[in-house]
């Protein structure tokens, strides 16, 4: 119940107004930084697929809850690559996609979308509080009002994706 | 359409603004652009709020708000925001070859101004001051692109904005520099020799300035028009260009943003006893606002915006009588000063209050022949108007809530109104709400209903400065309701009252026609929404509203009042990354002058793929896929009883980003 309240009264607050820097972060609006922050910190092998070409795809997978904050990304630059967001692909798509955000609406299909994306170069990010290890290479959580990351370097290693030590060393966990 | 009885349609003139933004179920800042450019070590010393404070703000809103956002704009192929408003639950659109009407709650009387909704561009007000209308078809200010999202806040909002916010507030948000950086061109074809183009440039500066200029421009041929009632087709006679500007920056607090359209649109109609087939007809239509809005937080729990603004808004018909060609023309100009303070500095309380002042430094009208010239009309006015309000939004357990608010209005003209809103909302979970909604609004009569004489046409009319306000009082039920992540449903039951419609009315001492506080109506109705995930890559968004809307003196069915309406908008993810956008339209038959229309099912499809080539977005979309023949019903002025609307239409559209 404090819970809630303390969460209403957050809204309160936010409804506050635009009034800028007092306002506290949305939830997705720091987990689109977050993303473009993964994506500056990771290297792709240099054989990617043809298609991947001289654009840098941030997906999503599923039914995310970013509202219209991710298209912020879009035309943005990593390393000379323009950023393009594509929401709501399906497993297929996703393979083209260099970073795909795993909506919570997909988890009870993990299993099938870590098989699925597993063997190719994609940064896979969920977000998940779950204290069980994780399939994806990075996951985010709240912890303590507090965005959190942990990096699962098994998985980011099978996809050949190299992580900045900077992110390492910035991750809650790496394992 | 224009105004009930004799010339002068609507027309357009000033605007401009009023309050604020934000409020209610409105405008949530993103700063995701600052955050991007913010090391990551930082970012993670960030306090994050809760995952849904945009759906929670909805949730608390006195109103269930209704969001159709730039993904839809895109994925639906909306041409205007007209569209928008029409794939909303419970709206409808009627259009006179001129402008678009939008009818709200079973309520869009046939030859009155589009003046019982506020229209909004970033919370500032647009209607525009001598007819008081919104403008919301291709004549709409802002170029469709601009749009960030459209957010339709059902029910009265005078107890904040004032004036016209009498069935609902549309406010337009237009799109931040973030989410359009750098140069973008636009190119669409469509049916009828429509072109459009137009080029975008948004930037962010190191200091924190944000920038984004627009300019759009429209040329259509318009089709052909068989009147069987005028015994012929009106050729090339629904032309329309339109030019429109944009800019916005801001640093700081501070935003600076003007707008600026010129419209022209022939009308094929023959309406007011013009001559048929005469290319003459012609609607003008041109609009500037400039604002200025300072928003800071003065203290922890004090926040202020102001906010200045100055509309201009001018208006001509072209009107091509059997005796001479006829002109009717406004001019008006108005400067806005407001305050609104928002304090969270007792516990449990959200309290909003302000101040506002319009000057309309000019209501100008005038009508006269050309050849021979005969001045038929002339009449120069200034009112002033100001509205003090105040809202507390108290939670009062965990659950409930309730928000009371109310506004004071001051005339010049009529004198005072008070507005008040009051809404107890239950929450047994965050994203479970039943709202209980009770409210008060008001139309003031405008400048065309007060000042405008003239005795063109043999009818002779007069204005009427005893006017009052049209009254509106309202109740109404809505549960929203997530069912689970992916679906959400909507119920609504509305009973709403309105008061001293201002219809025109002939005067029994002169024989001339006057308008009057003389109608009564009511309307009721219940609303149901669906909306939700099929699959990954499907979303459906539906809704059916019921609505009986009736005079309250005769019980009479009103005129364009379809009981139902029935929408449903599917997208999906096609082939690769192309996606398509299904919508169906449905409304029941609606009562004409002398008949009735039938009901009309439209179905749109569009097909549209991101990045088709690099930096090349495509669109294509066909409208009235079946070409289903339907109308709206004709105002008074027109020979017609019915007036048809589009067939099938087609738009290809290119987006080019640099």
């Amino acid at each position: 119940m404090a819970k809630r309240i303390s969460l209403s009264l957050f809204g309160l607050l936010f409804m506050l107004g635009q009034a800028a820097e007092a306002a506290p972060i949305q939830e997705y609006e720091l987990k689109t930084a977050y993303l473009y922050n993964f994506a500056l910190f990771t290297s792709w092998p240099a054989d990617l697929p043809p298609e991947l070409g001289d654009t840098m795809a941030i997906c999503t997978l599923g039914q995310d809850q970013f509202g219209p904050t991710l298209e912020q990304l879009q035309g943005r630059k990593i390393r000379e690559k323009r950023l393009v967001v594509r929401r709501g692909v399906n497993l297929e798509e996703a393979l083209s996609c260099h970073v795909v955000y795993i909506a919570a609406s997909e988890q009870e299909n993990m299993d099938k979308v870590y098989e699925t994306l597993r063997n190719s170069s994609v940064l896979t990010v969920s977000e998940s509080s779950k204290a069980s290890p994780i399939k994806s290479v990075i996951n985010m959580a709240i912890d303590k009002k507090r965005l959190v990351f942990e990096v699962n370097l098994a998985a980011a290693t099978q996809a050949r994706l190299v992580m900045s030590s900077k992110l390492l060393h910035l991750a809650k966990r790496v394992y | 359409m224009s105004c009930s009885g004799y010339l002068r349609p609507v027309a357009a003139t000033t605007g401009f603004f009023l309050l604020f933004a934000a409020s209610m179920a409105c405008a949530d800042d993103l700063h995701t652009v600052e955050l991007l450019d913010e090391p990551l070590q930082n970012l993670l010393m960030m306090e994050v709020s809760s995952a849904s404070t945009y759906a929670q703000k909805m949730h608390d809103a006195p109103s269930s708000a209704i969001v159709v956002t730039s993904d839809d704009i895109r994925t639906f192929g909306y041409r205007t925001l007209a569209e928008v408003l029409a794939s909303m639950r419970g709206l409808y659109i009627t259009n006179d070859r001129s402008w678009s009407y939008v009818g709200v709650r079973g309520f869009s009387r046939s030859g009155d101004y589009n003046s019982r909704v506020l229209l909004m561009v970033d919370g500032m007000r647009v209607n525009d001051n001598v007819f008081n209308q919104a403008y919301i078809g291709s004549e709409f200010i802002v170029d469709i692109d601009l749009v960030d999202r459209v957010e339709f806040i059902p029910g009265p909002g005078a107890s904040i904005y004032g004036d016209n916010a009498f069935f609902g507030v549309i406010n337009v948000i237009t799109k931040k520099a973030g989410a359009m950086l750098g140069k973008s061109v636009s190119g669409e074809v469509g049916s009828y020799q429509s072109y459009k183009g137009s080029a975008r440039y948004a930037a962010l500066f190191e200091n924190g300035g944000e920038l984004v200029m627009s300019a759009t421009a429209l040329d259509s041929q318009g089709r052909d028009w068989r009147y069987k009632e005028l015994g012929g087709v009106a050729r090339d006679l629904d032309g329309e260009n339109y030019q429109k500007l944009f800019a916005k920056f801001s640093l700081q607090g501070l935003t600076l943003e003007a707008a600026h359209i010129d419209r022209d649109k022939q009308n094929p109609t023959a309406a007011f006893g013009t001559v048929f087939n005469d290319s003459r007809y012609l609607a003008t239509d041109k609009h500037t606002f400039i604002s200025a809005t300072y928003e800071s937080q003065i203290s922890e729990t004090l926040g202020m915006r102001l906010h200045v603004n100055h509309g201009v808004f001018e208006y001509q018909t072209k009107y091509p009588l059997p005796t001479a060609l006829n002109l009717d023309q406004a001019y008006g100009s108005r400067n806005t000063v407001d305050a609104r303070f928002t304090s969270t500095a007792f516990d449990q309380h959200k309290i909003v209050g302000g101040v506002e002042y319009i000057r309309d430094s000019r209501l100008d009208q005038v009508n006269f022949d050309v050849a021979p010239r005969k001045l038929n009309l002339k009449d120069d006015q200034a009112n002033d108007k100001y509205g003090l309000y105040l809202q507390d939004e108290v939670r009062l357990r965990e659950d409930w809530l309730l928000n009371a608010g109310v506004r004071y209005d001051h005339y010049s003209t009529f004198g005072g109104t008070v507005n008040p809103r009051l809404a107890l909302i239950y929450q047994p979970a965050p994203d479970n709400n039943i709202k209980l909604i009770h409210g008060r609004a008001f139309r003031a009569p405008n400048a065309y209903e007060l000042y405008y004489s003239n005795n063109i046409l043999g009818a002779q009319q007069k204005g009427n400065t005893a006017l009052r306000p049209e009254t509106i009082t309202t109740y109404e039920l809505a549960w929203d309701k997530a069912w689970n992540q992916n679906w959400q449903s909507h119920l609504g039951v509305f009973h709403y009252h309105i008061d001293d419609l201002i219809s025109q009315q002939l005067d029994p001492a002169d024989g001339t026609l006057v308008f009057r506080n003389v109608d009564h109506a009511r309307t009721r109705g219940l609303e149901l929404g669906l909306e939700g995930s099929l699959s990954s890559v499907s979303r459906l968004r539906s809704s059916l509203t019921y609505q009986d809307a009736r005079d309250a003196a005769t019980d009479q069915w009103l005129i364009n009042s379809p009981r139902w309406l029935g929408k449903v908008a599917m997208s999906t993810k096609l082939y690769g990354a192309w996606q398509v956008g299904t919508e169906l339209l449905y409304s029941s038959k609606r009562r004409t002058i002398a008949a009735e229309t039938g009901s009309a099912l439209l179905v749109n499809a569009t097909l549209n793929h991101r990045e088709w080539l690099p930096g090349l977005d495509v669109s294509i979309g066909v409208y009235n896929l079946f070409d289903q023949r339907y109308s709206d019903p004709a105002d008074a002025i027109n020979v017609q009883d019915t007036i048809r609307q589009d067939g099938r239409t087609l738009r290809i559209k290119l987006d080019y980003r640099f």
